[in-house]
């Protein structure tokens, strides 16, 4: 049954997702709901004067108008710094911070309302640039200062390293907020039953939102449970808190039923996002190649809440000279406050930002050397047992080489040239690399756990109790496939469920590329205490050596007889018919005392290699053809890795092209799908999809974790490529069409 | 809340259209947008696909005649749609948006970027209105500026009729924000006939580089009769910047826009190649 891993299984939630039959959270209704939704701010930067809810309130189907004062709670959340307000009670931040939640009976009657609700403020001076919030007069938006967090890290001698190497680049890059469109925005549904606030959500954190909302509300945890059903996409936008406390707040105190769905242009302006940041480096090599230094500044750009930045900020201040061996380093990183967009969670983590820099850093320095781009990263790539720009000692699998030496023997690699002898006049071809690694887990210092759950049910069949959301990147079906090889049992024996605070337990976020590595896991664990407690009560049963029983299917074999799981259910003392495991999450065994979240120790490695098409006239790119190498431990799913791979890369090369958020005094301008520009199917390539599987040992059949890996090396390779195509260096995204043709001049570049 | 009536007769749709706060509503893929939005707020939506006459293309000796609601993607299926107009839809939107949305209403949306409307300005297409009887226009005439045309309450669009030009090869170019589902940042759309290496005759037209689509006739006399060089595009290239006045949005730079629109004329040169 080992067999199963390794091959392509359908997903488990396939058939009820096509057919229309799953439930997702925006879908959930029932008789007599009431709709809800917010009164937000419309300024950046203000104090509340006054809030006026008497017209709105007079609203045909209007039920209910919350403000801050309906909260007994602390009206505070935040994953890591409990600085956002339920409902605003004195200040907004940004524009969308909410003041009021309005309950209706209709949608018209609820826009009505909100529209109706009069907000007085005192507009106060607004910062929308984080260098300009680092200074000493700009406006302060929390009491605490504008910076969140400042992490430095140093490593070897970067001063001598300079001076020991034979030349020095240095150059400055910026990337600007990035949204994660996922399919189905911030929605959910909520009431009370059995005496519980019960929760429907899309939500990465089902479980950090129970303590979330007993806190803000004031409402013991005993009487909330959160349910995350399969919901429309995260991509980490999902967690922490959205509208998990709306959702209570309503259902608590009107005893109704209540959905909260909120429309694209209010979750684009209003959610988590990758952070804009700025960077500045400078890394010294010696002639051949060999890096000697590395130097960085990070700012960070978290908008007006913290949510994440201090320690996506640190996760680019970990990986922020890439998968390659720097004797000499030294990095600040700040994460600031600005009066922008919230920046948080999202896929990479900090990653994408820092990869692009480095990367094209990289490539400045092959240039400057007269030197091949693949070499050069070749040269200094980490092996086991190095240690890292920040000085920590890679002893867990480390594959970025072989990812090196796998793209040569790709087909793209071996086509790129006739490929880019098709250039014409008016469209130039250019192929670029890019590497990239990505920490699994939660890094040093931060609780990282799952414990899994498995049952053997009275029909003899075993049910995996889902620990962790699946928001659609197939994690679920992971669960079922490890069950299954584990349980030596055919797939169609494995029940499963998604997470329930009622009846799953915390194992964490779905995030940090750890979901499928810790919680699969922890599974093995618990299935082998199941396992155990079975062949026990068989072999008593059978009167022979538990050892010369066998697990099979649906039944326990010996040389004495076979006897049915539906036997062993009923032999079975109910407690002894659930297990349940605790694994923690390995850590860095040096370096600790960095800081909180770095570093990191179970690392997935990537190299990509784009080719792309420059037309000269307009300065569009396309990416014409694509392929990841990346080293994720064991593939156990082999079209689920292909699916997470293609998704990382198509959103790699938005970010690299088209996406980002055009902020106009903390406004997104582009906040729906006709303006925030992401690829559609015939923007992206066929991906050259190829996996090396250093396998881990510490994960389960060798498996690490491959939902981030892919998104971080996109824009440096595509940038690579612009500049081998048109020699044009890109240093700030997306790619701006109009600055490549402000560098070609037509007259000059057509014969 | 509106309500949306469907009638399957001409006449009875211009009637109930002469009511106030009234609209058409062909494929919707426009007018839905604006509607959610909430930049109007119709009492009466008057669906006029059912109509069997606004529907359907057809040919006669000179002309080739397409009816208002005939969707993007008959256009695209029929042998007889001339070949610039086939490629401009096939650029649009994407396959769902191309069989929902028609050319009457890309027409009446009358957006610079309306992507029917570079090849309809150089075929020198004319629509027909219906209203209290029928009149004729050329397409030029009939759309007045960004979102507005001569149609009154009451009137409707109902066919388009499209000269036949022989001997014609063309140059379609749509610059968008990306390859499919896209309002075109600039396009350029170019008619010409040639004679050995000489442009006998060229029709030269843009869109979203101007308050309409912009046929640069400046352009289309020099190069008339001329050979394509380098040069003499140059020439042209720069009338064409002189003459395009785009505007700024989240999508692109006037700049942008009026440095590709003079860009795009370079493409003549693959013609010489
Ligand atoms: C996702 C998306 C992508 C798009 N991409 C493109 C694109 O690439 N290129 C492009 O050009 N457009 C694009 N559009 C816009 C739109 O699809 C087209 O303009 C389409 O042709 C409009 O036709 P319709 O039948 O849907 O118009 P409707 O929305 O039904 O109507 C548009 C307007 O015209 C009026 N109207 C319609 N027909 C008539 C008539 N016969 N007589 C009088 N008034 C009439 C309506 O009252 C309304 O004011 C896109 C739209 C969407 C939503």
């Amino acid at each position: 049954m080992k067999a199963i891993i390794g091959k392509p299984l359908n997903r488990v939630d396939g058939e009820i997702k096509v057919t229309g039959r799953h439930l997702y959270p925006s879908d959930m209704w029932e008789d007599g709901t009431l709709l809800l939704g917010l009164k937000r701010s419309v300024h950046p930067h203000a104090i509340i004067k006054r809030v006026d809810t008497q017209e709105a309130s007079k609203v045909d189907g209007v039920v209910r108008i919350f403000t801050y004062k309906d909260i007994s709670g602390t009206n505070r959340y935040g994953v890591v710094h409990k600085d956002q307000q339920v409902l605003a009670e004195e200040k907004v931040r940004y524009i969308g911070d909410a003041i009021c939640l309005v309950a209706a009976t209709n949608r018209e009657a609820l826009k009505e309302a909100i529209d109706k609700i009069k907000v007085e403020y005192e507009v106060l001076p607004a910062v929308f640039d984080p260098v300009e919030a680092m200074k000493e007069n700009a406006p302060k938006i929390h009491k605490s200062g504008n910076i969140l967090q400042h992490t430095t890290v140093s490593y070897g001698d970067v001063e001598k390293g300079f001076k020991e190497s034979d030349i020095i680049i240095e150059g400055s890059y910026s990337v600007p907020f990035i949204d994660h469109t996922p399919m189905e925005t911030e929605a959910g549904f909520a009431k009370m039953q059995d005496g519980k606030i019960t929760v429907w959500a899309g939500t990465q954190t089902p479980f950090r939102d129970r303590k979330e909302i007993s806190k803000a509300l004031g409402i013991p945890e005993e009487k909330i449970r959160v349910i995350a059903p399969f919901f429309g996409g995260g991509f980490g936008r999902k967690d922490g808190i959205t509208v998990q406390i709306y959702l209570a707040l309503a259902a608590y105190i009107l005893k109704r039923p209540v959905k909260i769905y909120y429309s694209r242009e209010e979750s684009i302006q209003t959610s988590y996002h990758r952070h804009a940041a700025v960077m500045y480096y400078k890394t010294g090599a010696k002639r051949d190649g060999m890096l000697t230094a590395v130097q960085a500044r990070l700012i960070f750009d978290t908008g007006a809440y913290a949510s994440f930045g201090g320690e996506v900020m640190s996760l680019g201040v970990e990986h922020f000279a890439g998968p390659y061996r720097v004797p000499n380093s030294r990095v600040d990183g700040y994460a600031v406050y600005t009066n922008n967009i919230i920046g948080g969670a999202m896929r990479g983590f900090g990653v994408p930002q820092v990869t692009f820099a480095f990367e094209s850093q990289m490539d400045k320095i092959a240039k400057a050397l007269n030197m091949d781009r693949w070499e050069i990263r070749y040269k200094n790539a980490l092996e086991h047992g190095d240690k890292t720009a920040i000085g920590h000692t890679l002893i867990y699998s480390t594959g970025v080489k072989r990812t090196l030496k796998k793209v040569r023997e790709s087909n793209l690699w071996k086509g790129k040239d006739k490929l880019i002898a098709e250039s014409t006049p008016f469209k130039r071809r250019g192929w670029g690399i890019a590497c990239s690694y990505q920490g699994g887990g939660l890094g040093v210092g931060i609780p990282d756990f799952a414990e899994a759950k498995v049952e053997l049910l009275p029909s003899g069949r075993y049910r995996v109790y889902g620990g962790i959301s699946d928001m659609g990147q197939g994690n679920t079906t992971g669960y079922v496939q490890i069950a299954s090889a584990a349980l030596n049992a055919p797939v169609e024996m494995i029940e499963y469920t998604t997470p329930d605070t009622d009846r799953t337990l915390d194992s964490g976020p779905s995030a940090a590329s750890r979901t499928t590595y810790i919680y699969g896991k922890a599974l093995l664990g618990a299935i082998e205490l199941l396992k155990d407690e079975i062949l026990q009560v068989a072999a008593e049963k059978l009167s022979c050596p538990k050892n010369s029983c066998k697990l099979i299917d649906d039944r326990v074999e010996s040389d004495k007889g076979t006897i049915h799981l539906s036997e062993i259910y009923k032999l079975l003392p109910e407690k002894k018919r659930v297990s349940t495991f605790y694994v923690d999450m390995p850590i860095s065994k040096d370096r600790r005392d960095i800081g909180s979240g770095l570093p990191h120790i179970v690392y997935a490695y990537a190299t990509h290699l784009a080719v792309v098409e420059v037309d000269i006239l307009t300065g569009k790119v396309r990416v014409i053809g694509y392929c990841s190498v990346s080293d994720v431990g064991k593939v156990i799913n082999p079209p689920v890795f292909e699916g997470q791979v293609e998704g990382a890369v198509a959103q790699g090369i938005g970010a690299a092209l088209t996406e980002g958020i055009k902020l106009k005094d903390g406004l997104a301008l582009n906040n729906n799908f006709t303006t925030y520009i992401v690829p559609t199917a015939v923007d992206v390539p066929q991906i050259e999809v190829i996996a090396v599987e250093s396998a881990e040992p510490t994960g389960p059949f060798g498996l690490k974790g491959t939902g981030e890996i892919n998104v971080d090396a996109p824009p440096a390779a595509v940038v690579s490529a612009i500049e081998n195509a048109v020699g044009v260096r890109v240093s700030s995204l997306p790619v701006s069409p109009e600055e490549i043709i402000k560098s070609i001049e037509v007259e000059d570049a057509i014969p | 809340m509106f309500n949306v009536v469907a009638p399957e007769n001409l006449q009875i749709a211009i009637d109930i259209l002469s009511g106030e706060n009234t609209k058409v509503i062909a494929g919707g893929t426009d007018l839905m947008v604006r509607v959610r939005q909430g930049m109007f707020k119709p009492d009466v939506l008057v669906d006029i696909t059912r109509i069997r006459s606004l529907r359907g293309i057809k040919k006669t000796d000179d002309h080739i005649e397409i009816g208002a609601t005939t969707t993007h993607s008959d256009i695209l299926k029929n042998p007889d749609t001339p070949p610039l107009l086939k490629e401009a839809v096939s650029k649009i939107g994407s396959p769902q948006i191309r069989n929902l949305g028609t050319i009457g209403g890309n027409i009446v949306n009358a957006s610079p970027a309306g992507d029917t409307l570079v090849p309809l300005y150089l075929y020198e297409a004319t629509v027909e209105i219906t209203g209290k009887g029928t009149k004729e226009l050329p397409i030029e005439e009939f759309i007045k500026g960004p979102g507005k045309t001569v149609l009154k309450q009451g009137e409707i669009l109902s066919n388009i009729r499209i000269p036949i030009l022989k001997g014609y090869k063309h140059i379609f170019h749509k610059v968008g924000e990306r390859d499919a589902m896209a309002i075109s940042v600039a396009s350029m759309g170019i008619l010409y006939k040639t004679d050995g290496d000489i442009l006998q005759d060229i029709r030269v037209a843009f869109g979203s580089v101007y308050p309409t689509v912009i046929r640069i006739k400046e352009v289309e006399e020099l190069l008339r009769n001329q050979r394509i060089s380098k040069d003499i595009l140059i020439e042209a290239s720069k009338i064409i910047e002189k003459n395009v006045k785009p505007i700024s949005d989240v999508r692109a730079t006037a700049m942008y826009r009026k440095k590709v629109a003079g860009r795009l004329i370079f493409r003549l040169l693959e013609i010489s190649r």
